[in-house]
């Protein structure tokens, strides 16, 4: 176990953990302070905290440690690729310079495959540098921040500020900012089942209760990476990052290392039904050489090479970068990517389930009224929910910001509503839970008169209110008040205006300590009137999503009428309607049928919320869910892609994959966008190596059985499939068709095999087609004779032959992705962006140019192509891009479409 | 040019890429059948 440096009596120790924590967790708070040098006024000077950096180190938890430049730089030499190219430069060395005779020596081949071997793992390395750098800027766009005491100020902080010693407070939704000692609480519990997989939230409070056997159920001891589920806490800070127990976890275990996604289990079984076709083809392209060609040092480097070139080497690479250019677009448009793999999810999105408030709403809930049982508008109703909202030390949602406001704003008018905060004193507060939903707060008078003051949602108010005050007089609560209250709130629910009740009673207890239980007997005394228009453009932006072929359904904790009104302000279609209370009777299977039916779920609790997004997934939907409050977290974990806003509370910002800079639908509208763009550019990456690479097994397995030398020389393979390595680096660049983005797309393994199959022959036909005539015509013609005729230049033969099919080879392999990018007709009703197209015409001109090189080309064993050969090629590759679109259109008809 | 087109070994030429056309046929006679036949 680490130890972390304690300082005891002003001098510095070292504990082992478990004393650490447990000297932390049975100290009085007296000797804590001493303990840390603060107070509870928390760190006194900046200089303190600074001191306290130095020696405990920062908050931060690295997960595992990042490897040294040098070493990364290494490591992106280590591939298949590199190996072979070293191989076949060692054996060139051998052949070439060591064993040839005086005069003939010559190593240029090996020194051109070490600095092949350079270039690739340097441009691997940099373009890996590049990604990880942009996606950890992009992060680092999101701040978490944690409400600290300073010198007796509180003020909200970046968790990675947090220091030992720091005197922290939390509220509901807050994450655990660093191992903490608790100093006071109230209903305090947290869920620390990233720490120990319980999903039982267990309380928290500042003495030691019970018989404690492990650090996590000291009960005044919270952890790092667990999260506030109801009441507050203040704490003071005594572990901070990889000191953290949950640092000490993630930095030893690969606690961090998500979970494969069906996207990365696609993108590995495209590699292995590569690997897999390399494993059939290896053996039998080294034997047929081998007893056909009789040199078996050539045939094993050929049958290695043709390894290389049909391991997707690049794959991981250009998938990453694809991902990485998708991020930081996405990151321009104020969409940041938490996981970049949830990229693909975000395109295959066709369900967009969303909270109302914020997202359809404008999230400037106002404070409309305050009226009394009667409906008349009653300052003593305000002045008890201020009490209510000032009081509590939960999360200050935006009803307690407005009526806080409201309040302060209307004491100029009415001096009842002035210095209420200095008249009366808290005594204490029954924090908000999801499943009360209402809170309470004990204020005493300066006559001393205690009085409970409750508010909430109105049926919940109801059930814990015995007496009704009507005028002056306070009677008990009758059917008819209960009539009277429920079509008044009806009344205001149909204009859309939300509504929560206020009760009080006075006196509650004899003794200062109240809990759930005390909350009963009360008065109903008003209920408040909130309005929170809808936004402006969230009718234009529903449009736009339903255009891409997201559909969109509205989970909210409100009342159906308040969202129905929300709903026609819109214009969205409704199309049914279920409950909270339904949800909750439905089985699995019910629910999953009436999910299909509506799409507007209201009353629900978290867990609700949480059920419907599953069963909508169950259907077989891509479920993104849209929301920004604690009780959005549990529907923000279950969906396929979570997305929340950078003003979330810390619980929904952590359960989500996406954080939106900005709560705006269409702010979304163009993240699914960027994501399907992202995914139709890996597509066609990956459908064309597969495809490509496929067609290349039959070339050279014909090659193999019926010509008397290599097609190709190892090293020229291996040239090959580095140019158009290189070339694909503008895949992630490329346009994608308007078309293409109305879908939601979905990652489907089945059809790249079926894609293989269609597309794959088709070049190894021209491939044939270029062996035939280079070798029963070009070749002839420019090496003097046939092959095996005594006045043939046998090796000007076998260069020109290996150059012939080197360049026919690059020129459509590099021209396909143009035919099969779009479904539409390639160059005329869909280009490719400058950068593919300045890629592939960069690819062909280096494979054209190699042979005419002096000094490379004879390394490389290529030589010098006549002009009758290009006459051929440009006529061969017009013939296989008319028929690689006949084939994608007989494939799209049959399938529907290409990518 | 070294030697004279007529010099090439147009026989066996013309029977290998009649091997390769019918190759090309019967390849686009698949997809076509597959793509035009009915699901």
């Amino acid at each position: 176990m680490d130890s972390v440096k304690g300082n005891l009596a002003g001098k510095p120790h070292v504990f082992s953990d478990e004393i650490r924590y447990k000297k932390a967790s049975e100290s009085s708070l007296d000797e804590l302070y001493a303990l840390y040098e603060t107070s509870s006024d928390g760190l006194a000077s900046e200089e303190a905290v600074e001191e306290k950096r130095e020696r405990y180190g920062r908050n931060v938890v690295v997960k595992s440690k990042k490897k040294n430049a040098l070493l990364r730089l290494l490591l992106s030499f280590v591939n298949p690729f590199t190996l072979v190219l070293l191989i076949l430069a060692a054996v060139s060395f051998i052949t070439d310079y060591v064993l040839a005779a005086e005069g003939e020596k010559s190593a240029v081949a090996s020194i051109i495959i070490v600095v092949l071997v350079l270039v690739s793992g340097v441009f691997r390395f940099i373009q890996e540098e590049k990604s990880g750098k942009t996606l950890e800027k992009l992060s680092n766009l999101v701040e978490t921040t944690t409400a600290v005491t300073r010198a007796g100020i509180s003020e909200e902080i970046p968790l990675d500020e947090v220091v030992v010693g720091d005197v922290v407070s939390f509220a509901v939704g807050d994450l655990i900012s660093a191992d903490v000692r608790i100093l006071s609480a109230k209903d305090f519990f947290v869920s620390q089942s990233a720490l120990s997989g319980e999903a039982e939230p267990v309380e928290k409070s500042a003495d030691l209760r019970g018989n404690p056997q492990g650090l996590s159920d000291r009960s005044n001891l919270a952890f790092l990476g667990s999260t506030v589920v109801s009441g507050s806490a203040k704490a003071l800070v005594i572990a901070v990052g990889n000191s953290t127990t949950y640092g000490q976890i993630a930095s030893k275990s690969n606690l961090s290392k998500n979970e494969k996604t069906a996207f990365d289990k696609g993108v590995d079984s495209v590699s292995w039904l590569l690997v897999r076709f390399m494993l059939v083809m290896v053996p039998a392209v080294l034997l047929i050489n081998g007893f056909t060609k009789h040199d078996w040092l050539q045939a094993f480097l050929f049958a290695i090479s043709i390894a290389v070139g049909l391991t997707p080497e690049m794959l991981p690479m250009i998938v990453t970068s694809c991902l990485a250019k998708g991020a930081i677009t996405m990151g321009k448009k104020k969409v940041i990517v938490k996981n970049i793999n949830s990229i693909q999810n975000f395109g295959a999105m066709d369900i967009l389930c969303t909270d109302k408030t914020g997202t359809l709403t404008q999230d400037r809930v106002a404070l409309e009224d305050h009226l009394n049982i009667n409906g008349v508008t009653d300052y003593r109703v305000l002045r008890h929910a201020f009490l209510n909202s000032y009081y509590q030390t939960g999360l200050k949602n935006l009803m307690d910001q407005s009526i806080i406001s409201k309040t302060k704003e209307l004491s100029n008018t009415y001096p009842a509503l002035a210095n209420l905060d200095k008249t009366y004193t808290k005594v204490d507060e029954i924090p908000f839970d999801f499943s009360r939903k209402r809170m309470s707060v004990v204020v005493k008078d300066a006559s001393g008169k205690t009085q409970m003051i409750t508010k909430g949602a109105v049926e919940e108010i109801l059930a814990i209110s015995s007496f009704a005050e009507v005028g002056d007089n306070v009677v008990p609560m009758s059917e008819d008040i209960l009539d009277k209250v429920r079509s008044m709130v009806a009344s205001y629910s149909r204009r859309g205006f939300r509504i929560i009740a206020v009760a009080q009673k006075n006196n509650p207890s004899a003794v200062n300590s109240f809990g759930i239980q005390d909350e009963k007997d009360m008065v109903l005394i008003g209920y408040l009137i909130f309005f929170d228009p809808p936004k402006e453009s969230t009718a234009k932006a529903l449009a736009h999503l339903q255009e891409y072929g997201v559909h969109t359904k509205v989970l909210t904790g409100d009342s159906a009428e308040v969202a129905e009104y929300v709903f026609q302000l819109v214009g969205l279609p409704l199309e049914g309607v279920l409950l909270g209370k339904d949800v909750e009777g439905m089985d699995e299977k019910s629910l999953q049928i009436g999910v299909e039916k509506c799409n507007l779920f209201a009353k629900l609790s978290p867990e609700d919320k949480a059920r419907v997004v599953q069963a909508l997934r169950h259907n077989g939907h891509v479920v993104g869910y849209m929301g920004d409050g604690i009780n959005d977290a549990p529907a923000l974990k279950a969906a396929d892609i979570g997305i929340s806003v950078d003003t979330a509370v810390d619980i929904a910002k952590e359960s989500a994959h996406v954080i939106l800079l900005e709560k705006d639908l269409e702010v979304l509208v163009d993240g699914i966008i960027e994501g399907r763009k992202t995914y139709a550019n890996m597509i066609k990456y990956i459908k064309m190596t597969a495809s490509s690479n496929f067609g290349n097994i039959f070339s050279e397995l014909a090659a193999a059985a019926l010509l008397p030398f290599l097609p190709m020389l190892p090293l020229q393979l291996l040239l090959l499939n580095l140019i158009y390595d290189f070339s694909c680096i503008a895949i992630p660049f490329d346009n994608v068709d308007k078309e293409y983005l109305q879908k939601p797309r979905k990652w489907d393994a089945s059809s790249l095999g079926r894609f293989m199959l269609w597309m794959g022959p088709t070049s190894s036909i021209f491939d044939w087609l270029t062996y035939l005539v280079m070798y029963f015509v070009i070749c002839p013609l420019f090496a003097g004779g046939h092959w095996g005729d005594p006045g043939t230049d046998s090796a000007l033969f076998i260069a020109l032959f290996q150059t012939g099919w080197f360049v026919e080879s690059m020129a459509s392999q590099s021209l396909v992705i143009h035919m099969i990018r779009s479904n539409k007709i390639p160059l005329f009703q869909s280009r490719a962006s400058w950068q593919l197209c300045l890629a592939s015409l960069l690819a062909i001109g280096v494979a054209i140019a190699l042979p005419f090189t002096p000094g490379v080309s004879g390394a490389l064993g290529l030589a010098p192509l006549p002009w009758v050969y290009f006459i051929y090629l440009i006529l061969a590759i017009l013939l296989y891009m008319l028929l690689a679109t006949l084939a994608k259109n007989l494939y799209k008809r049959r399938y529907g479409e290409v990518l | 040019m070294k030697i004279s087109l007529g010099e090439l070994d147009w026989g066996p030429f013309s029977i290998w890429l009649g091997v390769i056309l019918g190759a090309l046929v019967l390849f686009l006679a698949v997809l076509f059948i597959l793509a035009y036949r009915k699901k």
